[in-house]
């Protein structure tokens, strides 16, 4: 167990409950997706996991591991990179505030930058890139103190659909090589049963989890995947599950 | 940006009309050179002057830069300890205030008492004209920080001093550019006005002791001629920081022109 969530709430001034007594917990190297409605608290429940935000109420239990700086590692929907520093400098940035030195750094960014495909562009700014290349970068940059939790909010959002698939298809590789867990939060349903080996669905108004769906193993995660009866049927039943919520919530 | 940058073409074309027009104004309504001379007569003077005004308006460039320097340096470190503290800056920033709302005319005097060498006193009026915008652009700048780098940043566990140093100033440093610009205008408004007060003779004086002297004198074409130099001297100071901006961030669109 890596991550444990026990009736979490989360309210903020103003505002009904960001998170609702949410409970989860979230296995070594497990893959997990969030999705649901926009307002469903997704995103609150990436900060919450990474940290940067605490609960109103409720308990998160984290693995010790997750302890150290560079354990956990956070991809938001834009690149979020350094307008001014190069690709190299922008995926150096975390070793270099765990005060790693360049010279140090090299042989790992340069390993990182062949995983992701961007050996050819290493001194170029983000502005020189597409919003693919961007990405990359960013999740390159996620990886490169070997985090043991990557959490990623929307990452392929503002991507078109063909890139959205490979780096879909991308990510799985990198996961499995890397070893670690991840939490990625989207808003396609196909895209969440594709990718995770559970799925959290969200209601909204308050944020909560109304459903959990675990993806039999193994899946094949391709294009035969994405037509068997299963995935299908998974993405309907979902689709519905959401629906039916959000239309209680208005009558709510 | 071609609205609201007219093109060298059209520029060159405007003031020259400007000029033509005023020659021909003076020619046609006969006017005595001392109430209006003819931009002919203006460059004429000029050239007959041109050792002494050009030595002046090295003096007046010398104090001009420097007190940019100065001012980009000042304006720079103050901000960055603002940003470190807020103690400090509440303390401190009502001062700078303060020097700013004051008009340099009415400090100038005071500081020629307390100095005793002009040249630093020149610098001081001058840096107190200049560094106002740079300060408070570097502050603003220092301010507006992508708010999901500043997460990764506290996420990472990054200090006081890397958040700065790798984060804000370089977030800063378009604000800290457009500061420049106006300053660099500002700092030549400073070292003249400045002058203006000292009035100094001599020989090693600036551009505003050669327009004091000519008016006492009712050398008008004078007046203007160093009038010129001046109007120059500005806009190349100007087009200077335009071109180092633009240079320095041509690989990072984030920032509009406008910001710049």
């Amino acid at each position: 167990m890596l991550l444990q969530f026990e009736q979490v709430n989360r309210t903020f001034p103003e505002q009904r409950a960001a998170l609702d007594h949410v409970s989860f917990s979230l296995h070594t190297n497990e893959f997990l997706t969030i999705v649901g409605p926009s307002g469903c608290g997704k995103s609150t429940l990436l900060k919450l996991a990474s940290g940067l935000d605490q609960p109103t109420s409720g308990r998160i239990t984290r693995d010790g591991a997750l302890g150290a700086s560079g354990s956990v590692a956070f991809v938001f929907q834009d690149a979020t990179l350094m307008p001014w520093a190069s690709v190299f400098d922008n995926i150096w940035l975390p070793l270099r505030l765990a005060g790693v030195s360049r010279a140090q750094s090299v042989a790992r960014i340069h390993s990182l930058l062949d995983v992701v495909g961007l050996a050819d562009v290493a001194m170029l700014r983000p502005a020189q890139l597409s919003g693919g290349m961007r990405m990359r970068v960013s999740i390159a940059r996620a990886m490169v103190t070997r985090p043991r939790l990557l959490l990623m909010d929307e990452p392929f959002g503002s991507l078109d659909d063909f890139t959205r698939k490979r780096l879909g298809q991308d990510l799985l590789r990198w996961w499995r090589q890397e070893k670690m867990s991840v939490m990625l939060v989207t808003h396609q349903l196909s895209e969440a049963v594709l990718l995770g080996q559970r799925v959290i669905a969200m209601g909204a108004r308050p944020g909560r989890i109304i459903e959990v769906i675990k993806v039999p193993e193994p899946a094949s995660r391709d294009q035969e995947f994405m037509s068997s009866p299963f995935f299908l049927q998974t993405v309907n039943r979902l689709g519905d599950v959401i629906e039916a919520d959000s239309r209680q919530g208005s009558v709510r | 940006m071609s609205l609201r940058q007219p093109s060298a073409l059209g520029a060159v074309m405007s003031v020259g009309a400007f000029f033509i027009v005023w020659e021909g104004l003076v020619w046609l309504f006969e006017l005595p050179a001392y109430t209006l001379p003819a931009p002919s007569l203006v460059l004429q003077t000029l050239a007959q002057h041109s050792e002494s005004l050009l030595m002046s308006w090295w003096t007046t460039l010398k104090i001009t830069l420097g007190a940019l320097t100065l001012a980009a340096l000042g304006g720079v470190v103050i901000a960055a300890a603002f940003s470190l503290s807020v103690v400090l800056e509440r303390a401190l920033f009502p001062i700078a205030v303060m020097l700013q709302v004051t008009p340099i005319v009415a400090i100038a005097p005071l500081i020629l008492i307390y100095l005793d060498s002009t040249t630093a006193a020149l610098l001081l009026c001058a840096w107190i004209v200049a560094f106002f915008p740079i300060l408070s652009n570097t502050m603003t700048g220092l301010r507006t920080i992508d708010p999901h780098l500043s997460d990764l940043f506290r996420l990472y566990q990054a200090s006081g001093w890397q958040r700065l140093q790798l984060l804000r100033l370089p977030s800063a440093l378009p604000y800290f550019f457009a500061g420049l610009k106006i300053s660099a205008g500002l700092s030549l408004i400073g070292a003249v006005t400045a002058e203006m007060v000292a009035g100094a003779a001599g020989r090693e004086t600036g551009l505003a002791s050669r327009i004091l002297e000519a008016s006492f004198r009712t050398e008008t074409p004078k007046m203007f001629a160093a009038l010129v130099l001046l109007v120059l001297t500005g806009v190349m100071l100007h087009l200077i920081f335009v071109q180092l901006s633009r240079w320095a961030f041509r690989r990072w669109p984030v920032v509009s022109e406008q910001e710049i």
